[in-house]
């Protein structure tokens, strides 16, 4: 097969999904012969204060000053880019799809 | 005044003829398509420089890959879900480059959501190797490598989750950097594997990479797994007097192993390096463990792609590689699977790490090729195993969160090969010293 963007069928996705699930077996088969358990340690990550403090310095709070003038217009953007928007809000219908 | 967008191209050059329309005035036309803002913000550069107060960046054209969110601009992640998605919002990275005064001068192609190492799979057609024009360019920062080495832009921004900034750094003949996870703020990039997934800079030299690095790496708030005391330490540039290079055995083509091995030995002479042969293990296993990692969660990643504030839902619209992930992820992820896969694939990477970090207790680099095989032409086929293999020397510094840089060592028929150096955690800054040193030599 060859790897160029195509739109994808019913039947095409079906066998995508069944392709993944096999080659997901295939590499898990491969990580069990070589005797890696499902034991996994948690996540890596060390740091020293584990709470996000964002106005922590003069600098932060003037950043933050900043980026409200910079970000008028967001509002803006994210309403341009929704589908159906009707009296200042974003109409996205539960279920539709 | 006529509307350029709306003139076929005979058209346009009756009008050129006829002295109706200038050649600058349709050039200016296109820039303007490509990014409105760009001459207006040089324009106010130039002031700046000329007061004295310009930034680190100032005047300089970056180019961005399209899955980071530029004010204004198209973030569609070469992806129809996101094809008239507006970014409302900077990315740190963009943040940190507009405030040095460089120029984001367009988005960059790239694989459909990062999902790919080739340049293939964009929605929006194929990139092109500019040294080769029926190869592919490598992926999935594919346009970005191409804007750098064919010359549109100073320097460029990519992703990396496996490869992505190296493999088509490797294949286009420029040089490409994956910082160390945690180095450079992923907010705002729309990410396909978060614990993966780094932003990197894209550059014809080592010390224009090095300057991009210098501007976008650094703490943020937004970004947690930037919370760390780590950056110092890793822009220092210290560079051993007599560094010790490991050479791990890797399964590649052999003409491949064999211009890197000869450069890495010329090299080492005259850096008065050590170089010793190693065997990583589980080095066979790189693939197998990041793909199931990468699966999951890409497959967690899209649920906000459900078409109802934005875009498209994302089901209805993806390519072939963008599906097989999520229908790969969504399986794996099920309850009754629960260890058999994502779990498993922890317990591999926290082993190739381990592994990983004892090989940096006794070298300082690790240098391997980028690559393991030369690009094939575009639309070749190939099997799925066949296109992931692509990233087996990749991953590795992905896997471990360690900093690795793709530089050009050769050509082979005309198509140009990288060499991969891989230093440890946060030594980012030994990495770029010695990389540029190894450029200086080649």
């Amino acid at each position: 097969m060859d790897f160029l963007w195509h739109r994808v069928s019913k039947e095409e996705r079906e066998e995508i999904k069944q392709e993944a699930k096999a080659i997901m077996d295939r590499f898990v088969n491969a990580l069990e012969r070589a005797g890696i358990s499902d034991i996994a340690e948690e996540g890596f990550l060390e740091r020293e204060s584990f709470e996000r403090d964002e106005m922590h310095t003069e600098k932060r709070r003037e950043e933050e000053k900043d980026r409200g003038k910079r970000e008028n217009g967001f509002r803006d953007l994210m309403f341009q880019n929704a589908k159906k928007v009707k009296d200042g809000f974003i109409v996205a219908e539960k279920k539709k799809w | 005044m006529v509307n350029l967008a709306k003139v076929s191209a005979v058209e346009k050059l009756k009008l050129l003829q006829a002295g109706e329309l200038t050649a600058e005035e349709n050039i200016e036309f296109f820039l303007q398509q490509i990014n409105p803002n760009a001459l207006e913000q040089a324009k106010a550069i130039d002031r700046k420089l000329r007061e004295g107060k310009a930034g680190k960046l100032a005047g300089l054209a970056i180019a961005v890959k399209a899955n980071i969110n530029v004010r204004g601009l198209n973030a569609n992640c070469a992806s129809l879900t996101l094809k008239d998605y507006i970014s409302p919002y900077d990315a740190s990275v963009i943040e940190a480059i507009r405030r040095e005064d460089g120029i984001v001068i367009g988005i960059t192609n790239m694989d459909e959501f990062a999902c790919g190492s080739s340049g293939e799979t964009s929605a929006f057609g194929p990139t092109k190797n500019p040294h080769r024009h029926e190869l592919i360019p490598g992926g999935s920062s594919s346009g970005s490598a191409v804007a750098v080495a064919a010359c549109l832009s100073d320097l460029a921004l990519g992703s990396d989750t496996g490869g992505s900034i190296r493999n088509p750094a490797s294949h286009c003949g420029v040089v490409g950097v994956k910082p160390s996870y945690g180095m450079v703020s992923r907010y705002g990039l729309i990410d396909l594997s978060m614990s993966l997934d780094q932003i990197g800079p894209i550059a014809r030299h080592v010390d224009d990479a090095r300057l991009l690095f210098d501007v976008i790496a650094g703490k943020d708030e937004r970004d947690a797994t930037t919370l760390h005391d780590k950056h110092d330490e890793a822009r220092k540039a210290r560079l051993a007097k007599r560094p010790k290079i490991a050479l791990p055995v890797v399964q590649a083509d052999e003409k491949i192993i064999t211009a890197v091995q000869e450069n890495v030995y010329r090299i080492a002479q005259e850096v008065e390096a050590e170089i010793s042969e190693i065997k990583i293990d589980h080095i066979d296993l790189a693939v197998q463990t990041y793909y199931p990692l990468v699966y999951v969660e890409f497959f967690s990643a899209t649920r906000r792609f459900d078409g109802r504030r934005y875009g498209e839902r994302i089901e209805e619209v993806a390519g072939p590689e963008v599906l097989r992930r999520i229908l790969g992820g969504s399986e794996i992820s099920k309850a009754e699977y629960a260890g058999r896969y994502y779990r498993r694939a922890l317990a591999a990477r926290a082993l190739i790490r381990q592994e990983l970090d004892k090989i940096f207790e006794k070298f300082d680099f690790i240098i391997m090729p980028t690559v393991p095989r030369l690009p094939h032409k575009i639309g070749q086929a190939l099997s799925v195993e066949e296109m992931y293999a692509y990233d087996s020397l990749t991953v590795l510094a992905n896997l471990a969160e360690l900093p690795a840089i793709s530089i050009p060592v050769a050509k082979i028929n005309g198509i140009p090969v990288g060499m991969q150096i891989l230093a440890s955690r946060y030594g980012d800054g030994r990495l770029f010293a010695f990389a540029k040193r190894c450029e200086e030599i080649l």
